[in-house]
């Protein structure tokens, strides 16, 4: 199997263009959108969805309100906004 | 006063719109906050006064007070620690690239054998061209801490000039770190279904964040699907940059557009006004 990647540094050159032209070209694939923040390849291939899901990929702080108090002394010395 | 200039697609013509404004205006600072790419410095050409380096903080162990119980490991929550012990001695391993620099690790650890360590993960260069102030933040080639270096960049804003952002593509940390803040926020885009699709995003970080907002149109020619949007959203659209060849050739020199076609310097200086009453 082959993986084709396609990049480039600036914004805006065509790789959704060119991902979009090898996938209708191409027999026997998978496409695959990587530009998560902003994926654009379903505006040109109109793909049916069969299915999605959440993707969970880290943990997020919470402040416990019993311990309240050491959120203070925390904020001091640790080098992100809490 | 802080403006950024930001659009969830890339190449709609933020570096274009960010420098041309800048350089319309009097008593401006531009902020290359592209870190990844910056690319205003084609287009202005400034003159380099100074580089300073950002650097992030780094766990340093100290071998001969750690006894390897692995305490630093199990509460970095970013696994940039893992240690090993053996019978009498043992290792700890630093992966620097997972490491945010949060220090939990030197605060916490039992045998204060953790000490702040520094390693640079990019670069701010300050400079002018005229009277245009110029800093640029850059990241290093595979860094992640994105957020960083654009907010050392930001913090060479000064109050008393109008500050334009020229933020990164797309809606995560890096958008938001450049945006956050603004007084106002330029949505750059263009008349496609990819322009209008990212807009979207755009508009919705712009909201998020509070920061009002309004769009630019570049290569502006039927424009109908991002009008019915901005009206639907209440959204207005403070200019529109036709889709020209000329314009598009100045760009593919990079001469800035208001330098090759002077005339539209008005365009940018009435773009500043609307803004200005906007606030109000």
């Amino acid at each position: 199997m082959k993986q084709i990647l396609v990049i480039s540094g600036k914004g805006g050159t065509g790789k959704t263009f060119f991902a979009g032209c090898l996938a209708v070209s191409l027999p026997n694939k998978v496409i695959v959108d990587c530009d998560v923040d902003a994926a654009n390849l379903h505006l040109i291939l109109h793909p049916k969805i069969e299915q999605s899901f959440e993707f969970i990929g880290g943990k997020i702080a919470f402040i416990d309100k019993r311990n309240a108090q050491l959120v203070e002394p925390v904020r001091k010395y640790v080098n992100f906004p809490l | 006063m802080i403006i950024s200039v930001a659009s969830g697609k890339g190449g709609t013509g933020k570096t274009t719109v960010a420098v041309s404004l800048a350089l319309s205006i009097e008593n401006s600072q531009i902020i290359d906050c592209d870190v990844e790419e910056p690319n205003v410095h084609l287009f202005l050409n400034p003159k380099i006064k100074e580089k300073i380096k950002v650097k992030t903080l780094i766990p340093e162990v100290d071998k001969n007070k750690c006894n390897y119980c692995g305490y630093c490991s199990q509460i970095c929550v970013y696994n940039a620690l893992a240690v090993l012990k053996f019978n009498s001695t043992g290792e700890v391993l630093l992966f620097p690239h997972l490491c945010h620099g949060c220090g939990g690790c030197i605060l916490l650890c039992p045998e204060k054998a953790i000490n702040q360590g520094f390693r640079e993960i990019g670069e701010i260069t300050i400079g002018y061209r005229e009277n245009v102030e110029f800093v640029e933040g850059k990241l290093n080639i595979s860094e992640v801490l994105a957020p960083k270096v654009i907010e050392r960049a930001k913090n060479f804003i000064k109050p008393d000039k109008i500050a334009i952002i020229d933020a990164p593509p797309g809606t995560t940390c890096p958008t938001v770190s450049a945006i956050k803040g603004s007084d106002f926020c330029l949505l750059v885009t263009e008349p496609t279904p990819f322009g209008l699709h990212d807009l979207e995003l755009a508009y919705e970080v712009t909201k998020a964040l509070k920061v009002p907002s309004g769009v630019i149109i570049n290569k502006s020619e039927d424009d109908k699907i991002i009008e019915d949007f901005c009206k639907k959203n209440n959204l207005p659209i403070l200019m529109k940059i036709p889709f020209k060849r000329e314009i598009a050739e100045l760009y593919s020199k990079g001469v800035p557009l208001v330098v090759g076609m002077p005339k539209y310097k008005e365009n940018f200086q009435k773009l500043i006004t609307l803004i200005k009453n906007f606030k109000k």
